[in-house]
């Protein structure tokens, strides 16, 4: 256990330094961007006085290590400044969205994980049949695709005027229901969910699938397993109870590798849906050219996607002895 | 008694150079033998020959099958009589908001997506087999440093610094494709990075290496010779798979419009087709085959990829 506290500590320590960097990379990435704030902030032809006074404001007359430094400061403070072009600071332009694409991720990563555990379960137990050949086959397919793509394809099925119209072409409810009943606006949300999860666990799926199969596969030809079948065991037993939990190990560990395209996914998802979460905000805010904002997600996302990782390691840590070696 | 080229050319004194070149060619025949068996890896290859077939020949000799017209001259292909026309006998799969027909549109878009791919996974590829090949190689400091740093770079959120990238990347506010390449090969090195130190590692440590050291041998002569050697069926199979990683990256970073409108590939073709009215008007047959394309390329690359990695990776040739 004293090993266990040591590693711990250490990967803690790492996950300080890291986020650390993140910020520092943050400010230099949106110091090199082109363009002075004063175009985007002022009308047209703004006199010189008043571009200079908005320099000041800003704090861009100062030299870049002071700027690092009270961006530094403000950043501990969670202070990422105003939006530019939202009313507001940027952690309130932010929040609302994030809880939008929590709502879409949680919900469709939920279900893309037991599909894809799951069929890569069965998979690796009919290994070379054609179970195998066509859920792996299946997932890859999807798996290879844009996931902007499928969207704009399931739309013009389902949604498009036109077409099908089985569901809502944009948004993530219907503001022009008033009042409505529970239901009806839990119904209303559903309606909305639908087509953006079909594509999230589409294009998804298949990344929990084959790294569930691979490491399936990689079990069975252990000895223990053989052990088992000799035992006279039933091959359902052997699999469910005897190489799934030893496998689901190295599935855990990746997963985290795994947030980054989730992110991805999501927010090539959230612009062809019109899902109004950080994903579409992320693409408003470079059309307006609302750099504190853009610089908040990007700070917001990498610091999620290296939490996720930590929480990966800690919980691989302690189911698998074999890694803390 | 059958011989093969090298020997009529070194006959029975074969300089070392020769040795190896003999030796590196029957191993290729060897794995291409073992491929042919394999049948994901069979399917994946014909998709690949297929598509890579036609970016370098359909645009060379359009005048063969289907007279096609150069979408990256648009002032001289647009056709306003026919915006967004279904697909029919002159043009076989529709035309476009431009009035040029998709079927020109995705042979020379073919070529430049390819190009992407390819060019993109070489970038990935070098820096990534630089860091790996340094970090698990010498010291332990170097290690942590450059390890450390990866670590950082996995977990940048791609979108955001992809875009922010292209932005920044001389010449300021000109899209290119060459931007797009090098944008895509400096973001996507780090798991190659991760793979190829592990691999390094584990070579480290085993008796060859040893020995060379033993009798005298430098570190860069390790490298080159023994390393390198070593690690490459890795390298080349993960970069089969950076490849079908460029190509999807690609098509994420056009949809933002960061492309040049006179360079076409598939994702230009689905930016152009969301943003410019063919989404609107329903236009499966300008939608589709882009997007298809783009699915099958890196599938097959995919298929390709995990074939050849199960075929030279040594820790999975036992399954």
């Amino acid at each position: 256990m004293q090993g266990l506290r040591r590693l711990i500590a250490q990967k803690a320590i790492y996950l300080v330094l890291t986020l650390f960097a993140i910020i520092t990379i943050n400010f230099i990435l949106f110091h090199m961007l082109p363009g002075d704030p004063s175009t985007v902030l002022l009308p047209g032809r703004a006199p010189k006085e008043a571009i200079e006074q908005l320099r000041i404001e800003l704090g861009l007359d100062k030299p870049w290590y002071v700027q690092y430094y009270i961006y530094l400061k403000s950043v501990l403070k969670m202070d990422l400044g105003d939006s530019w072009y939202w009313k507001g600071s940027v952690i309130d332009t932010i929040a609302p969205r994030l809880m939008q694409t929590l709502v879409l991720v949680g919900f469709s990563t939920g279900i893309a994980a037991i599909l894809g555990i799951y069929l890569g379960i069965q998979s690796a137990a009919k290994r070379g049949r054609s179970y195998d050949v066509i859920a792996t086959g299946t997932g890859l397919f999807f798996y290879s695709m844009p996931a902007y793509w499928l969207g704009m394809i399931l739309l013009l099925i389902f949604a498009v005027q036109g077409s099908l119209s089985w569901f809502p072409l944009r948004g993530s409810s219907d503001i022009s229901l008033i009042n409505p009943s529970l239901a009806e606006a839990l119904i209303d949300r559903l309606r909305h969910l639908f087509l953006p999860a079909l594509t999230f666990v589409l294009i998804t799926f298949a990344g929990f699938l084959l790294v569930m199969r691979s490491s399936l596969i990689d079990v069975l030809t252990d000895d223990y397993i053989v052990t088992a079948r000799a035992k006279g065991l039933t091959e359902q037993h052997v699999v469910r109870d005897h190489a799934v939990p030893n496998a689901m190990l190295p599935t855990v560990a990746n997963t985290a590798m795994y947030v980054g395209y989730i992110v991805t996914g999501a927010i090539q998802i959230e612009i062809v849906f019109s899902w109004n979460g950080v994903g579409r905000l992320v693409w408003d805010s470079l059309q307006k050219r609302d750099f504190p904002v853009m610089q908040g997600i990007f700070l917001i996302l990498g610091t999620a996607i290296l939490l996720a990782n930590f929480v990966a390691d800690i919980v691989s840590l302690y189911i698998d002895p074999r890694v803390r070696i | 008694m059958k011989r093969t080229l090298f020997e009529w050319f070194g006959g029975e004194f074969r300089s070392p150079r020769m040795e190896r070149m003999v030796l590196s060619w029957r191993r290729t025949i060897g794995v291409i033998h073992i491929l042919r068996r394999n049948r994901m890896g069979m399917i994946g290859a014909s998709i690949l020959a297929f598509y890579i077939l036609m970016g370098i020949l359909g645009p060379m000799f359009n005048w063969w099958i289907f007279p096609l017209s150069d979408p990256n001259d648009i002032l001289r292909s647009s056709n306003p009589a026919e915006l967004l026309d279904p697909p029919s006998q002159n043009h076989p799969l529709g035309t476009d908001e431009h009035g040029i027909d998709v079927l020109s549109d995705l042979v020379y878009g073919t070529r430049n997506s390819l190009i992407v791919g390819f060019s993109a996974a070489l970038i990935t590829m070098v820096i990534g087999t630089t860091v790996g090949l340094v970090a698990g190689f010498y010291s332990r400091f170097l290690d942590e440093l450059l390890m450390r740093t990866t670590d950082i770079f996995l977990v940048l959120p791609w979108i955001p610094l992809a875009v922010i990238l292209a932005t920044v990347l001389p010449p300021e506010g000109r899209p290119s494709l060459w931007k797009i390449i090098l944008v895509i090969g400096i973001t996507s090195w780090p798991m190659t990075a991760r793979i190829v130190r592990s691999q390094v590692v584990s070579i480290k440590e085993r008796g060859f290496i040893e020995r060379a050291r033993a009798i005298g041998a430098g570190s860069g002569h390790i490298l080159r010779r023994h390393m390198l050697p070593n690690i490459f069926p890795l390298v080349f199979a993960n970069m089969i798979l950076a490849v079908s990683v460029a190509i999807l990256s690609e098509a994420f970073l056009a949809y933002f419009g960061l492309e040049d409108p006179s360079n076409m590939t598939w994702g230009l073709m689905l930016y152009r087709a969301q943003f410019f009215g063919g989404f609107a008007a329903r236009a499966f047959w300008y939608i589709l085959p882009p997007g298809l394309s783009i699915a099958f390329v890196v599938l097959g690359f995919s298929l390709l990829g995990y074939a050849l990695d199960d075929i030279l990776n040594p820790r999975l040739r036992h399954r």
